[in-house]
């Protein structure tokens, strides 16, 4: 009780979400009397996050940022425009096929939207698009980041579930198409509502100069998933690669990758990081105090007299877990759910873990989006200077599509093969 | 005593933002090596082991360094909704608690590292051990062949540097009250 509360008060009173895990847990030991484990608590700090899965993610953040740097994101939306882009509508059909390129090389929604909004907002408005509508389809875009892997929100699950982060990255495919899927056809209703601009034709020989520049971008995935399937890297390993082949594509293909950023771009890797690493390190310690109180136990007792069905447990999370998500950001609130929730849907209800971090995370990323602490809804906003309101509002559909997608992997687990 | 203390924070910081880069870059070294050695046949079994307690003292040192710049995730509800001066007020708190934190975690690390019952023991490792059985000296780590307890370091480090971020940031807090300055983040 006095655990809950404290938590709820330190939540309420802006606490960054590493302290409230590390204090909550605190209090438990405290509130319980198990004071011994006082003595073992900054070795669960420092264990917490003595794991090799997590390597991935400071080292996919450099790749953010080198790519960036080096001006392949640039590259990749100018190969998708020459692709798809003289269709009616195209530029924000390119808008979710460069988006999904961008995820098959980043794991975080909210970097990918940052990065994305600053390319496709204004490329959209020049071509008449309404800037809130460009700005939420950017947004929805970035959506798939953390479902099509690699996936920052799945090395996290990996590590907390204890599973295979290679694995759970397969099972986020076809869910990561699934989505994609539903705003192509989103896109394709909505056009037909209201009209798109005519996107101008492109001159053959430009077009043919995009696809080679944005060709060679494509190294990127492709040493991600070569370098995998090829045993040469783990799927942790292959972040480092990736770093490598966009530093070497930005210094001698484009030419624009600066050596004296280097040190800004480690800086800046480090630091965001270093922000996942102590909540992921905090939240270790919380949970580990939780299973000495029995906590999942009695949490398991309680939604077993709700029901014994799998899948309405999977939906009754998902309503709290959507409710979760739009006061918690993606990868904080997962820290926070999984050490309760994975045992209940392992233990009580059967549930394949990589069905419920693939649902889990999915679910979470829409939180990303609704207000009120919809942190990508914001970034994208701020970025493009237009109401997080009016953004959300052309967002809406798509966001009823991902949660559509949501509810069909929650009721057909098949659709996370691994 | 405000002024000093944000002083030697920014210093501490600009320290901190040195090994982060430093601890990064070699990171990533790291896993080159390991996928070049192994496509040359030649797998570094020390590897792996040595870049993940590289990364965990990254995410203290850099997460030291975000709490000197404010820059952690929470949620800022009641936050934004109060006026300026309620907003420092509650930032005030906010620092307090991290201090707490801070504090605290010194205290546990004091508590796992035992430094007076080493003392006690003459720094008899053996002896520690037997009196104690508290094996943070005796653990060796599997590849690299040191004692983890080099790398153990990085609590008692990180605790004292987010002691003195988070007294800087009550001071600053503390300051922009009195001063009724806005509040600095």
């Amino acid at each position: 009780m006095l655990t809950a509360a404290s938590f709820v008060l330190l939540l309420l009173m802006g606490a960054p979400i590493g302290i409230l895990l590390a204090l909550s847990a605190l209090v438990f030991l405290l509130d319980s009397g198990n004071t011994a484990l006082l003595a073992s608590y900054a070795l669960q700090l420092f264990s917490g996050i003595g794991n090799y899965g997590l390597l991935a993610i400071p080292l996919f953040m450099l790749v953010g940022e080198m790519m960036n740097g080096g001006g392949i994101t640039r590259r990749l939306v100018d190969m998708a425009r020459a692709i798809l882009g003289t269709a009616k509508g195209g530029l924000i059909y390119v808008n979710i096929l460069s988006n999904m390129m961008i995820a098959s090389i980043l794991g975080s929604a909210t970097a990918q939207i940052a990065i994305m909004s600053k390319v496709m907002v204004p490329e959209m408005e020049r071509e008449g698009y309404g800037r809130a509508f460009s700005v939420a389809t950017t947004t929805a875009g970035g959506l798939m980041a953390p479902i099509i892997p690699p996936s920052m929100m799945f090395v996290v699950y990996g590590v907390l579930a204890q599973i295979s982060i290679g694995d759970l990255f397969i099972a986020g495919i076809l869910p990561g198409l699934m989505m994609a899927g539903g705003f192509f056809a989103v896109i394709f209703l909505l056009g037909l509502v209201t009209p798109y601009p005519v996107a101008p034709r492109l001159d053959p020989k430009k077009r043919l100069a995009m696809l080679r520049d944005g060709v060679i971008t494509l190294v990127i995935p492709a040493s991600i998933i070569g370098s995998i399937l090829m045993g040469l890297a783990t799927p942790t390993e292959s972040a480092a690669v990736a770093a490598v082949m966009a530093y070497l594509i930005g210094r001698f293909v484009t030419g624009e990758f600066r050596d004296r950023d280097i040190p800004n771009m480690l800086l800046t890797a480090g630091r965001n990081a270093a922000l996942v690493l102590f909540m992921i390190a905090t939240a270790a310690v919380f949970s580990w105090v939780l299973v000495y109180g029995q906590v999942p136990q009695r949490v398991a007792q309680a939604i077993q007299l709700a029901t014994d069905n799998p899948i309405i447990f999977l939906l009754l999370v998902n309503v709290i877990l959507l409710a979760i998500g739009m006061i918690i950001d993606g990868i904080p609130a997962l820290i926070m759910v999984v050490p309760i929730l994975l045992p209940v849907a392992g233990e009580v209800y059967g549930i394949d873990p990589y069905h419920l971090g693939v649902v889990l995370c999915l679910n979470l990323t829409l939180g990303l989006v609704t207000p009120p602490v919809g942190v990508a809804l914001y970034v994208a906003a701020s970025v493009s200077n237009v109401r997080a309101g009016s953004v959300f509002m052309a967002l809406l559909p798509f966001v009823l599509v991902a949660a559509l997608v949501v509810i069909l992997l929650s009721v057909f687990p098949n659709l996370t093969i691994h | 005593m405000r002024r000093a203390l944000m002083a030697l924070s920014e210093r501490l910081a600009r320290l901190e933002t040195r090994l982060l880069q430093a601890l990064i870059a070699t990171i990533l070294g790291l896993m080159i090596l390991n996928v070049v050695s192994r496509a040359l046949r030649q797998s570094l079994y020390w590897v792996d082991e040595l870049a993940i307690n590289l990364m965990v003292i990254a995410a203290f040192v850099g997460s030291s360094l975000m709490f000197a710049q404010r820059q952690h995730f929470c949620v800022t509800l009641l936050r934004d909704a109060l006026p300026r001066r309620g907003r420092t007020w509650l930032s005030l708190a906010v620092q307090c608690t991290t201090l707490c934190f801070a504090v605290f975690l010194a205290y546990a690390s004091w508590l796992w590292f035992d430094p007076l019952t080493l003392a006690a023991h003459g720094f008899d490792l053996d002896a520690f051990f037997s009196q104690t059985f508290n094996s943070i000296y005796r653990e060796i780590t599997n590849t690299i062949g040191i004692e983890r307890f080099w790398f153990f370091f990085v609590m008692p480090l990180f605790a004292v540097s987010l002691t003195l971020h988070s007294l800087a940031s009550v001071a600053e807090d503390i300051g922009a009250l009195a001063a009724k300055e806005p509040e600095p983040c």
